[in-house]
Formats: structure tokens, C-alpha cells, sequence
């Protein structure tokens, strides 16, 4: 290649002067092959390896099978034939025949004892799984039985649906599991890793004997590009033919006029939070909290910092439309109770218009990630909103992990948190499942593991141990209820809003993309005909 | 800088606009800097609403006003251009001066000082200093003038240098004239025109680093400037837009127009400091 | 340059006398090259998993982790691998990825050779030629015209022209590729020369206006020195003037800033990595930065080091060369 170089330089002024195009896929609808682009490189797209949750784990899950898998609102069966359990605590799972691995040796029984061995061994890795709730695994024959230590309703959809499958003979040599290679990433799925340079992406080739369905593409390439307009450019041109970037709201409009492009829309469960350190005062009172609450108009933030491309947060933290099917409550929002209510703790304004509680004005920093444009903006009109009611914000954005250095120091609240307010979010997973939920607000740092604001409530904490301990999926569901009305009263943090997920592709090349809540547009059901019967 | 009793003759055209526009935009700057604090912060308007009356240049995706934004922006874009240009090219002066005039021992300390620092990744330094010093205005300028001082202080060196041997100064230095005295009397007009273009360059990195820290997600994108505004003009994608004529092209404009007009100053500065030029061969 | 009477010392020494300093300015570098990735705020644990899911290790877990690659242990065994690996050309493997560090930066510098290199042809070149014609006109319309220009395009931020090439070139006229390497059909010439139109447009045009400057004030300061002056009293043909006279010293100085840049552009060009998803040296440094990969970040660091200190040793050596004075420690 390199020899190359100085003849391709002589050349290069005649290229410019000739204009040729770009290569222009001459695909039709049905095409053989499509180009994706991602934001960042994945690594080695085995379940240790992936960099990200989205699209790392969505590129990783159509090489690796799981055992059931999420479709419409349901946990279907995928490897395993049928899901059969009485009492949520042992679950048997039959494995369907005739399911090879991408090198032609058969899957078994004993690769998925050996998968629940290896997540328990290792824990790091992005699509790695917490199997510690599994107390034992019995192969016999074909079949597969799982005892949990305790009852759990959402075992399938929180674990076995996560739980990629790995073969034993390719993995148990592997002993660090953070480094394995390329010649690692042999699964069951619909596609097999065929190539992967960090110069030109994924090259993804269908699983010619996939037994379960039919790849819908031959060959998926998948291309890194790390700046947002230029993957839009992109898409504009017909260099990719699909984005798994959320379309920025700025420009949704401009592209759902383009001829060639279609908007896959749908129900995001990612939220943005307005986080308050409970440990500093006055932030470790809930009616100060609940006061701030009620300056912030969330509406006017989808509005105006989404142009509309979102929902409103639920003050009680949980989707509507999440699996858990909680309440749906009505915002806090009122700019004059506010007021009241400062007033009423005593907080007068000051001679500059800032309001005094205790002696000392109400002048607070709230963080922002400096690459985030959503809160950015949404940050900004915080602060003008909190100006309002006599509450001073000094906006400060940080990259993002200086700011996680501030607000989650090592990812562990034990380790404490120095902040006054910041622009938080969780990723569309912790709103699938009440043990998620549970971990924002636990007051111990064991079971409370995400509970990034420090926030400590008996009561809170008695109603997570019912929700946590409740054996079926309807009583886990009324004491999720509960919690709601807690967080509203309470208000730890106010959940702002969730995005919606609006993905762009090219429809004059491939156009079966469909929405699956909590993947979006870029899953299995998008890219093969599944025969599951 | 150098510009000590400005005569009008010898500034000449290029010199006159260039002072003209300069002087201009600095008011402009003064203006923004008595505008309220809600000036450009405020929403006033629907977002994206294009230029009307009362609403010269529209608004931006809050809807507040672009134009108050540009003048609000022009003090801070401004004084970080300046401050960071005058103290980079303080330091590449004194820097270079010393160690091409120096004892062997400083000239090799401080070029090899120069090479360090030019070898350390800026980005770490800007991302250290963001999460541990702040993101105030004070930081900002005293990191970019750390990062951007060792290219032109080698430059310079070089300069003085050559200077240095010019077959005049040789025969003062025989003569016994201490080597500072030398650089003061006849140093001026040789190294002089090698600092313009650095103060030049060095104003405008500062204007446009600021632009591209934000898009890089390590700046600080909600304090106003004009290099604020050209990360969310990208970020909005109002290239693809006619917005662009209202939003993107006059803070694309007032960059380029404060780095032309310090440029022409520059140049007529160069050529009152050096005579010769006046007369020299055409 | 000294007030004691210059030794008069050959080229060979003086080389040798540069080389112990530039490895003196090594040593520090790579110093700090350990130091500084391991100050900044986080570290390489999230490369293990999303945030939610380490949330949840216990802190035996955390430790085991860490030390199982290599972060975790104690700072003074960690630098010593890192000065032996520096020597021994083994520098880990990368955090992110699990490849050896000397294979990722091994396939990324091709491409930043190439995109810089080409930039700085073009570049040196067009600044170069024009910064001449500049100087020569400086009174007539096309020399103001050409300042003008050369400033204009030396104030635009690189993000942004990159963009607008994008929007203009690929999306509005369709006739050049936005992104990446090489067209859907793998590596071709013709490929990679399409795809290596418009970040070089961008590299040049944004850094023309530099050495436009600098040449075009160093060749006025030259043309109005005494032995130009001299030779211009003499009778000297005007063009021999600038051509045996003048452009000699004149290009000393941008002679120095060119190596400079040469080697500061690899570092320089992550913007422009960014924007057109081009997978040097400079998008894998700022990856590794942001992703807290510490031997990858040691790696790439080391590449610029190596670069950025040959590029200046090359200046210095080549220096005397074109600058006789200099070899003698100023005094001729």
C-alpha cells in the first residue's frame, strides 16, 4: 500500500478535476447488502467486548442467541423451545434441535451450563450478565433447569433474555474475558462476524444455516462514525443506509422530507433526570426538593430543548409504558406553588432578587455534560426557570467523565458524591425492571447501587423490600405503585424527560426496520424472518 | 504591542481600514459588555424564527436573540483573542529572545522546555485543567497561552539568531554594547515583523479553539461567544438550512473580519517598523 | 552566540551534542506521557461494562479486575513495564479492544501519514508560493487581495469548513465521499484518493494562512537586509535578486515552522479525523483518551513524541545546512 502512495498523489489533482462520485450503491429495495453507522468503534463484538449498551449490545445480540427474547410486549422463546415454570423461582427450558454454532458444531445443553458458569467467573464486560440471583444450573439431555435463590417474575426478560450464549469449546480457554478476540466472536445468531478492521468497520455475513429464521440481508457492514452531522451527511448521500443515532429533533424535520429516507419512531425508555446531592443541605430536605420541583415546567423542556421529540418525565420516575406498567402521573410543574412554598420555608429574597434559606443564599452549580446538546439546552432553561422563582443556577459543563468523577465517583455511591445539582440520565434497561428501580433509591450502597443522590428513607426502603421480595408480577407491580407516589413526595431527583427514538434509513434500499421497546430499530426482528413456531 | 504613536501617514490605507475596523468591533464589544446580564439569554421569541423587525438576526433553537448574542459574544471572544495573543507572544518573545541571545545552557533549557510542551497532548492539559482548575474565563486563557507559546518561540529564536549576526550588530558587540541594549536599539525592527503574524495567528486560535473545544464535548458550550455560537449553529445542522445566512455567517463574518483587520495592522505596523520597505525594490 | 570566542565545532559533534538533549527531552516526555493519563479524573474501569452494571461490583470484584489488566497495580511496577515495553517495542495491549497496542497504532498510521502527509505537501506549497508572490506584490491590488484571502481562510474553524465541504461536495453536488477510507468495495486507489479530497481541502485551506504569513513578512524583512540591498545597488536583475538572494534566508524561518508542523499535525488532525470519520492516529488518541485507555494512550503518546521530537531534530540538523552561521554556534 504504501508504495502506492506517491502514484496516487500524481493522481490526485486529475481525481479532483474529473469529479468522480462517490461509488453509488446500485442496490434496489431487497438489497443485498447494507451499511450501518455507529458512533464509536465496539471492539470485538463479543458480550465482553462491546464498548456500548446501544448498539453495542444490539450488534453483539445478532451474532450470540439468547435463550428467549423480547417481542412486542412479550418474552418469546428463542433457543429454548418453551419458558415452563410454576412458581417463578425454577425455570426448565427445553432447548430447540438442530441449532449449530457458526463453525458447524451443535449447540447443547452444555454450552448454556457452561455460559452461566463463565458470567458468574466473569463479570466484566458491557452485555456481560449479573448471574448471581441463578443458585443452579441441571443439564438432562436437551433440557435446561435453572433455581433461583429466591422467586423472581422477571427472571426470563431481565436475565435469560440478556444471557448470550456462548460455546463452550471456543470459550473455555479464554481466561481474561475483557481481551478476547475476534476468533472469539462465534455464536449461534443469524450473522457471523466475517470481518472486523478498525479502518472500515464490521463486515457481517449471514448465517447461511441459521435454524431458526432467515436473514433478511446477505451482508451488513457496519461503519464508525463518530460525528453526528456527518453520519446524517452520509445517510443524505446513500453512503450508509442506516443510522443507529436518535435522529437529533433539529433535524427530523429536514430529513423526513427527504425523498429517499424513512423515520422509524417509537417509545424510548433512556430518561434524563434533574439530580439534587440529598446529602447537602438544603438538598437533604424533601420539601426544598419538592419546592425546586415545582419551578421546573418539563413540558416546556420536551418543547423546546426536544422540539417535541420526547415525553415528559413521570414525576414518579417510571414510563407508562414500561413493564412494570406503573402509574401515570400527573406533572408537578406549577411556577406560583413554587413560590408559596419557598416562602413558606422562610426563603425571602435577598436585595439582588436571590432568595435567602438559612442564612444563605440559594446560589447553586448544576452540572451539565458538555457533549450532551439536549441537556445543555435543557440546563440553561433550568436555570432560567429557577431564576424565576428566586433560586440562582450557575450552569458548568463538564466532559462527561469529570462529571461522573463529581456526581459517581468509580461508579460506586459508597464512595461518596460532591455536587449540588446536576443533569443525570439512565439507560433504557433500568426502566425494564423493578430491580432497576429499586437500585436508585436503596439506602444501602449494596442493594442501592445506582443511587447516585445519596437519598436514605425508611419508609422508601421498607416499600423496595416488599417490591423486591414479591414473588408474582402483579404484586411487584402494585408496590412499584407505591414507590411512584414515594418519589413524588419525596423528589430524590425529578425525572425531566424521556427521548424518543426516531432512527433514520434508506428506504430505496432497505426498509424493514420495526421497533422493538428497549432495542429500537436495530434488532434481530429488523434483520431476519424468524420462523419460532 | 508595537503600535507606540500611530502616525497617520505612516499607517497608510491597509493600516487606516484595519484600525478603523478594529476599533469598530471593540465597540461593539464594549456595547455587549454594558448590555444586562439577560441580554442573548432571554427567550424572546419562537425558536428558529427568522430575521424580523425588532429581531434583526432571529433567534436560536431557544428562541433568544442572535443578534444580542454576536455583540454579548464579541466581548468575551475579543478579550480571550487578546489577552491569549499578548501573552503568547510575551512569552515567545522573551523565550526565544533569551535563548537565542543567551549562554548556551538557557538557549538548550528552554528550547528543549519548548519541545516538551509541544509534545504534551494539549487535550489532556485542557481536560485536566477544565475538571480540576474550572472552566472560568482566567483558566481558559492561561491554558491556551501554556499550549500555544513553544511553535513561535522557535521561530523567534531562529530569528534573533540570524539577526544576530548581521554584520552591524556583530561590530557593536565587538565594540563592547551589552547584548540587551542591542536587542532594544536594533532587535525591534528585525524581530518585530516575525512577531506580528504571531500575534495575528495566535487571536485567531484562541477565537476558534473555543469554537472547537465544544465540538470536541470538552468545552464549555453555554458561555456566550462567537465561537459558541458556530458549535450550535453545527450542532442545529443550519448548514442545510437558510438559517445559515442569518445564524451561521455573521459570527463566520466577525471572526474573520477581527482577524483581517488585526492582519492589515499588522502589516502596516510591519512597514513602519521597517523603513527600508518603503523605498525597498519593487 | 556566547561572549566567549566560538569554538569552531563539525557537524558530527554538534549532531551528537543535540542527540543527548533530545533524549534527555524523551525521557521527560515519556514521564510525563505515564503520568498525566493517570491524573485525569475516572479511569479505565468503565472500559468494563456500562456504568449500571459496574454499579453493582463488590469492591473485591473491582480490585480483581484491576489487577487482572494491569491498572490496578502498584504505580511504580506499572511505569517500569511501561519504560521496558518503550524499549522493547512491546507496549501492552489496548484496554478497549484487547489488540496489541503496536498493531492498533500500527494500522492507524498509514492513514495519518498519508492525510498528513499529503496536507503538508499541499499545504507548504500553496503557503509557500503565495507567501512569495505576497511579498513580491505587496503594493499592488493582488497582493492585498491574496493577504486577504489567505487570512479569511486561516480564521475559519476546521469543524466547520469541514462540514460545509460535506454539505457542498457530498451532499448538495454528490460528487465526493463524506466519510471513512475507502468505498464499499475495499481498498482501491482511486478509493482512497476520492476519500482523501476533503480532508486535505480542509487541513490545507485551514493551515495555508500560517505559512502565507510567515514567509511573505520573512521574505520583506530579507529584501530590504543590507546584502540584498547591496546587490540590488550593484544592479542585480530583480529576479536573481529574489531568487540567489533572498528566498535562501528568507525560507529559514518556515523552513523551521513547516517541521514543526509536520510533526504537530498528526496530532492536530483529530478535528479533522472527527469529522470525516478517518481512523488515524488522531481519532485513535482522542478515543483512547475519552475511553481512559491507558496503554493505548501511552502508545499513541509515544508516537508523538517520536514524531514530534524527530521532526524538531531534523529541523535542527537540517538548520546548519541551509544556515552555515548557525553550525558555528552563530558567529561567522
Amino acid at each position: 500500500m504504501y508504495l502506492r502512495f506517491p502514484a496516487a498523489l500524481a493522481s490526485l489533482a486529475l481525481l479532483t478535476a474529473c469529479g468522480s462520485g462517490p461509488a453509488q450503491n446500485p442496490s434496489a429495495p431487497g438489497a443485498k447488502s447494507i451499511t450501518i453507522a455507529i458512533s464509536s468503534d465496539e471492539g470485538t463484538l463479543t458480550p465482553f467486548t462491546n464498548q456500548t449498551g446501544y448498539p453495542g449490545d444490539n450488534l453483539v445480540k445478532l451474532i450470540f442467541d439468547t435463550l428467549v427474547v423480547a417481542r412486542g410486549d412479550d418474552v418469546v422463546p428463542l433457543l429454548a423451545k418453551e419458558i415452563r415454570t410454576s412458581d417463578n423461582k425454577t425455570f426448565t427450558l427445553p432447548l430447540r434441535p438442530g441449532v449449530t454454532w457458526h463453525d458447524g458444531k451443535p449447540l447443547t445443553a452444555a454450552d448454556v451450563e457452561f455460559s452461566v458458569g463463565f458470567y458468574r467467573e466473569n463479570m466484566e464486560g458491557d452485555s456481560s450478565i449479573d448471574v448471581r440471583p441463578i443458585e443452579k444450573v441441571s443439564v438432562s439431555g436437551d433440557t435446561v433447569t435453572m433455581t433461583l435463590k429466591a422467586p423472581d417474575p422477571e427472571f426470563p426478560r431481565r436475565i435469560l433474555a440478556d444471557m448470550a450464549i456462548l460455546p463452550r469449546h471456543v470459550w473455555e480457554s479464554v481466561e481474561k474475558a475483557g481481551t478476547a478476540g475476534v476468533d472469539k466472536a462465534v455464536g449461534s445468531g443469524p450473522y457471523k462476524l466475517t470481518k472486523y478492521d478498525n479502518a472500515r468497520g464490521y463486515t457481517l455475513t449471514a448465517n447461511s444455516a441459521y435454524a431458526l429464521g432467515k436473514p433478511k440481508v446477505d451482508t451488513v457492514k457496519v461503519a464508525v462514525i463518530p460525528e453526528e452531522s456527518t453520519q446524517f451527511a452520509a445517510l443524505r448521500t446513500g453512503e450508509v443506509h442506516m443510522s443507529a443515532r436518535v435522529v437529533p429533533p433539529q433535524q427530523l424535520a429536514t430529513l423526513e422530507r427527504q425523498p429517499n429516507v424513512g423515520v422509524l419512531k417509537g417509545t424510548e425508555f433512556a430518561s434524563t433526570l434533574l439530580a439534587f446531592n440529598t446529602t447537602r443541605p438544603p438538598f437533604d430536605r424533601p420539601e426544598v426538593r419538592r419546592a425546586l420541583a415545582k419551578a421546573i415546567d418539563t413540558g416546556d423542556l420536551v418543547k423546546t430543548a426536544l422540539l417535541g421529540q420526547g415525553t415528559p418525565g413521570d414525576p414518579g420516575f417510571v414510563h407508562a409504558q414500561s413493564p412494570i406498567k406503573g402509574d401515570r402521573l400527573a406533572p408537578v410543574f406549577d411556577a406560583e406553588a413554587a413560590k408559596r412554598e419557598l416562602d413558606a420555608l422562610g426563603a425571602k429574597p435577598g436585595p439582588d432578587g436571590v432568595r435567602v434559606l438559612d442564612g444563605a443564599p440559594m446560589s447553586y452549580e448544576l452540572l451539565v455534560q458538555s457533549s450532551s446538546t439536549d441537556r445543555l439546552r435543557s440546563a440553561e432553561l433550568i436555570r432560567d426557570m429557577l431564576k424565576n422563582a428566586g433560586v440562582a443556577v450557575k450552569v458548568t459543563a463538564l466532559d462527561s467523565d469529570s462529571l461522573d468523577a463529581k456526581v459517581w465517583p468509580d461508579y460506586d455511591v459508597r464512595k461518596g458524591r460532591n455536587y449540588d445539582m446536576s443533569m443525570w440520565g439512565w439507560s433504557g434497561p433500568v426502566m425494564l425492571s423493578s430491580g432497576r428501580i429499586a437500585q436508585l433509591l436503596a439506602s444501602d450502597p449494596d442493594d442501592g447501587s445506582l443511587n447516585v443522590v445519596g437519598f436514605k428513607n425508611p419508609a422508601v426502603d421498607d416499600t423496595i423490600a416488599t417490591m423486591t421480595a414479591a414473588p408474582t408480577m402483579e404484586a411487584r407491580t402494585a408496590a412499584a405503585r407505591k414507590l411512584q407516589a414515594q418519589i413524588v413526595e419525596q423528589m430524590p431527583f425529578l425525572t425531566l424527560y424521556y427521548r424518543n427514538g426516531a432512527y433514520a434509513f434508506r428506504k430505496d434500499v432497505y426498509g424493514d426496520w420495526t421497533w422493538q421497546n428497549g432495542s429500537g430499530a436495530l434488532n434481530r426482528f429488523s434483520l431476519v424472518d424468524y420462523r419460532l413456531g | 504591542m508595537l503600535l507606540k504613536a500611530p502616525r497617520r501617514k505612516l499607517l497608510g490605507r491597509q493600516g487606516l481600514i484595519g484600525c478603523g475596523g478594529l476599533f469598530a468591533i471593540v465597540a461593539i464589544a464594549l456595547y455587549g459588555l454594558a448590555l444586562p446580564d439577560e441580554a442573548g439569554r432571554e427567550r424572546v421569541a419562537e425558536p428558529y424564527a427568522a430575521p424580523r423587525a425588532g429581531l434583526p438576526l432571529g433567534s436560536d433553537d431557544l428562541g433568544r436573540d442572535l443578534l444580542d448574542q454576536l455583540v454579548v459574544g464579541a466581548g468575551t471572544s475579543l478579550s480571550l483573542a487578546f489577552i491569549v495573543a499578548a501573552a503568547t507572544t510575551l512569552l515567545a518573545a522573551v523565550i526565544g529572545g533569551a535563548a537565542g541571545i543567551g549562554p548556551r545552557w538557557l538557549s538548550v533549557t528552554l528550547m528543549r522546555g519548548a519541545d516538551v510542551l509541544l509534545i504534551l497532548p494539549e487535550l489532556i492539559l485542557y481536560i485536566l485543567a477544565a475538571a480540576f482548575l474550572g472552566q472560568s474565563f482566567g483558566v481558559r486563557t492561561a491554558i491556551l497561552a501554556l499550549i500555544l507559546w513553544p511553535v513561535p518561540a522557535r521561530v523567534l529564536r531562529a530569528g534573533v539568531l540570524t539577526a544576530w549576526s548581521r554584520g552591524h550588530l556583530e561590530v557593536s558587540r565587538a565594540m563592547g554594547a551589552p547584548a540587551w541594549w542591542l536587542l532594544a536599539r536594533h532587535g525591534t525592527y528585525l524581530i518585530g515583523p516575525l512577531l506580528i503574524p504571531v500575534f495575528v495567528r495566535t487571536a485567531k486560535v484562541a477565537i476558534v479553539y473555543d469554537a472547537t473545544l465544544s465540538f470536541l464535548g470538552l468545552g464549555d458550550p453555554t458561555s456566550p461567544s462567537w465561537g459558541t455560537t458556530l458549535y450550535w449553529v453545527q450542532t442545529n445542522g443550519v448548514f442545510l438550512s437558510d438559517a445559515w445566512l442569518w445564524w451561521a455567517l455573521p459570527p463566520g463574518a466577525a471572526i474573520m473580519l477581527t482577524v483581517l483587520c488585526l492582519a492589515l495592522i499588522g502589516v502596516a505596523v510591519e512597514e513602519r517598523l521597517n523603513p527600508a520597505l518603503r523605498e525597498a525594490v519593487r | 552566540m556566547t561572549a566567549v570566542p566560538a569554538v569552531r565545532r563539525g557537524y558530527p559533534r554538534y549532531l551528537a551534542g543535540r542527540l543527548a538533549e533530545y533524549l534527555t527531552v524523551l525521557l521527560v516526555a515519556l514521564t510525563l506521557n505515564f503520568a498525566l493519563p493517570r491524573a485525569l479524573p475516572g479511569g479505565p474501569l468503565k472500559l468494563f461494562g456500562s456504568p449500571e452494571a459496574l454499579a453493582r461490583l463488590t469492591a473485591d470484584e473491582r480490585a480483581q479486575i484491576a489487577t487482572e489488566y494491569g491498572f490496578g497495580r502498584p504505580l511504580h511496577e506499572q511505569f517500569l513495564d511501561y519504560l521496558t515495553g518503550v524499549f522493547t517495542l512491546d507496549l501492552g495491549t489496548s484496554l478497549t479492544d484487547g489488540r496489541p497496542v503496536t498493531q492498533a497504532l500500527a494500522d492507524a498510521l498509514p492513514w495519518t501519514l498519508l492525510l498528513v502527509g499529503t496536507s503538508t505537501v499541499v499545504t507548504a506549497a500553496l503557503g509557500v508560493t503565495l507567501g512569495v508572490a505576497g511579498a513580491l506584490r505587496r503594493r499592488r491590488g493582488k497582493g492585498s487581495g491574496l493577504l486577504g484571502a489567505a487570512v479569511v481562510a486561516d480564521s475559519i474553524p476546521q469543524f466547520w469548513l469541514g462540514m460545509l465541504l460535506i454539505v457542498l461536495f457530498g451532499v448538495k453536488l454528490q460528487v465526493l465521499p463524506t466519510y471513512g477510507v475507502s468505498g464499499p468495495d475495499g481498498t482501491t486507489v482511486g478509493g482512497v484518493l476520492q476519500h482523501l479530497v476533503l480532508p486535505v481541502t480542509t487541513l490545507t485551506v485551514t493551515g495555508m494562512g500560517y505559512l502565507f504569513l510567515y514567509t511573505r513578512s520573512s521574505l520583506l524583512t530579507v529584501l530590504t537586509s543590507e546584502p540584498v540591498q547591496h546587490a540590488h545597488a550593484r544592479g542585480v536583475p530583480y529576479g536573481r535578486l529574489v531568487r540567489r538572494h533572498a528566498l535562501r534566508p528568507a525560507l529559514l524561518p518556515v523552513h523551521t515552522i513547516l517541521m514543526l508542523e509536520i510533526g504537530f499535525l498528526a496530532a492536530g488532525a483529530i478535528v479533522v479525523e472527527t469529522v470525516f470519520a478517518y481512523p488515524g492516529l488522531g481519532r485513535l488518541t482522542f478515543d483512547a483518551i475519552t475511553a481512559r485507555d491507558y496503554p493505548l494512550m501511552q502508545g499513541a503518546f509515544l508516537v508523538l513524541t517520536v514524531l514530534v521530537v524527530v521532526m524538531n531534530a531534523l529541523a535542527d540538523a537540517t538548520y546548519p545546512l541551509l544556515d552555515p552561521r548557525a553550525r558555528t554556534g552563530g558567529h561567522s
